[in-house]
């Protein structure tokens, strides 16, 4: 017998092809965001889909409370590398 | 941050980094990844995780040249089986490079044990093969090497046990035999390793090679896809192919390529002081004459843009070698490129080193039955006045002999039909036929290939010659086909 954990990512996946076929472009995952919200297990079924394949770290670290902090503070271009990190790690503390 | 970094603020981004199987950071050329991306590695902040995606499978990153070794040591992990990086823009800006190439692979082999597929580009330096053969779980490998290189050194390749497929490209010479390692031996080195090694796709100049050749010695090979940057010289295009055959005689797929010496590239020249250490151009084209007539497992050769003066004698070793490896032959194409080659000077008159259309009674009807699609570069002249039916008779008595000794052949099953003319001084000029000449050719061909679906020409032939041809066939395929439909209807009346 299967369950949902099984079927669930298998339509999604399909959901993701289909919107990606029409719109011609891949990786198209606003069809999948409102599916999130139907239940725990489209939810989890639905995050895997949605981040299996990420283009730069953007999506991800702006789930950080400090994001902006981290962006704005690299704004400032210094010559040195380690000069930058130390300054970046002191607008972190 | 004045409130400073929780540890759980990582909470979120834990939970669906562990998501992530295939990531991506690429930037355009002239553009950087963010400053904060490119030192992210340095920075102390609590709680991130290391590495970013525990269940990583894929990674493309290019470049890596502005990252700290910390950072890009965040992004592999040790699910890892997928890794392509990009190392080539500021060493072709001639400028240091912030990570050597050498640390990339250290990283790599220090993080994950079961990467199967590498991609890099960019220079190497004194460790980077060592450490390279580290990574002992790779089936599939493809370098885009920048910057000098010792052919020599790609010998540590042997000890990657379950290589499947390597793709290198050299975008620099690597420099030419030395006394240490001459290549006058006209043989693979013998070792028992790449066993695995069934795809070898190699770019490189003329005499690289036979350098790469050599250093691999590559035992198991069923495809391999050869691209000559600037090639000049007989020689070293013979030596290496017939390295390569001879020491593969499983082979299946041979595809070859020819650059443009005129794009740039600086063709490779010998100096007079190495020459001792190649073997001459009759030995080089003896060991390719033989390694081929050896190659009885061999389905598909393609020539792609062959200088006309390397054409003439691989047409030879191609023409001598087809009564032996017709048997398997599902493919042969040769692309001749008949423009002259600059500074190499005039081409002699050769032209007759390239058969009439009598060859495809002679060898190819008789000796190449399962031969699907040829593409060959022929003698306008010999196609001019060639006797096409003397050919034909003596074609049909050779197929009847073999039919009254028990074994009937069945219709030659050529569907598509290639014929190119011309040398480096006929450029300009454009040879048409009689329509009687055109009518003996079509019916010629349709005798030898009844299954014919396309028969096409270039090079000297003037327009639509090879048309009208074509035209001819298909009508004679139609009476055919209509007199056959007649019989059987006359004999259901």
């Amino acid at each position: 017998m299967l369950l949902s954990a099984d079927i669930l990512p298998i339509i999604l996946l399909h959901l993701r092809n289909t919107s990606s076929g029409v719109s011609g472009r891949s990786g198209l995952n606003a069809d999948i965001l409102p599916v999130l919200h139907i239940s725990k297990a489209f939810f989890d079924a639905g995050a895997s889909v949605l981040w299996e394949k990420i283009d730069g770290l953007e999506p991800l670290f702006s789930l950080l409370p400090w994001y902006d902090v981290l962006c704005e503070s690299a704004q400032v271009r210094a010559h040195s590398p380690l000069r930058n990190a130390r300054r970046l790690t002191k607008a972190l503390h | 941050m004045p409130e400073g970094v929780d540890p759980t603020d990582w909470d979120r981004f834990n939970f669906y980094a562990s998501h992530v199987r295939d990531f991506t950071l690429v930037c355009k050329e002239g553009e950087h990844p963010p400053l904060w991306v490119r030192v992210l590695g340095d920075l102390a902040v609590p709680g991130m995780p290391v590495p970013l995606f525990p269940k990583l499978r894929a990674a493309k990153i290019s470049p890596v040249d502005f990252m700290s070794l910390k950072t890009f040591s965040l992004f592999i992990s040790p699910s890892m089986r997928r890794l392509e990086v990009d190392l080539d823009r500021v060493s072709q800006e001639g400028g240091p490079l912030r990570l050597p190439p050498h640390l990339i692979i250290q990283a790599t082999t220090a993080a994950t044990q079961n990467l199967q597929l590498l991609h890099y580009t960019g220079p190497t330096d004194k460790a980077f093969f060592p450490h390279l053969v580290k990574l002992t779980s790779l089936t599939s490998l493809t370098l885009y090497l920048a910057g000098w290189q010792d052919a020599w050194e790609l010998r540590c390749l042997r000890g990657l046990p379950l290589l499947e497929h390597v793709a290198i490209l050299f975008l620099d010479s690597v420099g030419a035999a030395s006394a240490d390692n001459p290549m006058t031996g006209l043989r693979m080195h013998s070792h028992t390793s790449l066993t695995n090694l069934r795809s070898l796709d190699i770019l490189a100049k003329q005499y690289q090679h036979c350098l790469v050749a050599r250093s691999l010695s590559p035992r198991s090979l069923k495809k391999l896809i050869l691209g000559f940057f600037a090639a000049i010289d007989v020689m070293p295009v013979h030596l290496a192919l017939g390295l390569y055959l001879q020491a593969n005689p499983n082979l299946e797929v041979l595809d070859v390529r020819f650059g443009e010496a005129a794009l740039g590239v600086s063709p490779e020249v010998l100096p007079p002081e190495s020459r001792v250490h190649w073997p001459t151009v009759h030995d080089a084209s003896d060991v390719l004459s033989s390694a081929l007539q050896a190659s009885r497992s061999i389905r598909e050769i393609s020539l792609h843009h062959i200088p006309f003066h390397l054409a003439i004698p691989t047409s030879r070793v191609l023409c001598d070698a087809m009564p032996s490896i017709g048997a398997s032959l599902v493919s042969l194409r040769m692309y001749v490129n008949v423009n002259p080659v600059p500074n190499f000077g005039e081409p002699a008159s050769q032209s007759t080193a390239f058969p009439g259309l009598s060859f495809l009674a002679s060898t190819v009807r008789l000796r190449c039955p399962n031969l699907k699609r040829l593409a060959f570069h022929f003698d306008a002249n010999i196609v001019r006045h060639e006797d096409l039916g003397e050919s034909l008779r003596h074609c049909e008595g050779r197929l009847q002999q073999i039919a009254t000794s028990g074994h009937p052949s069945r219709d030659h099953q050529l569907s598509f039909l290639e014929v190119s003319s011309g040398t480096p001084t006929e450029t300009s000029i454009q040879i048409g036929l009689s329509v009687d000449r055109k009518v003996k050719i079509a019916s010629f061909l349709d005798r030898l290939f009844p299954h014919l679906k396309d028969v096409s020409g270039s090079g000297v032939w003037g327009p639509g010659t090879w048309l009208n041809i074509n035209d001819l066939i298909k009508s004679f395929q139609d009476v055919r086909r209509t007199g056959s439909h007649r019989d059987v209807s006359d004999t259901t009346n």
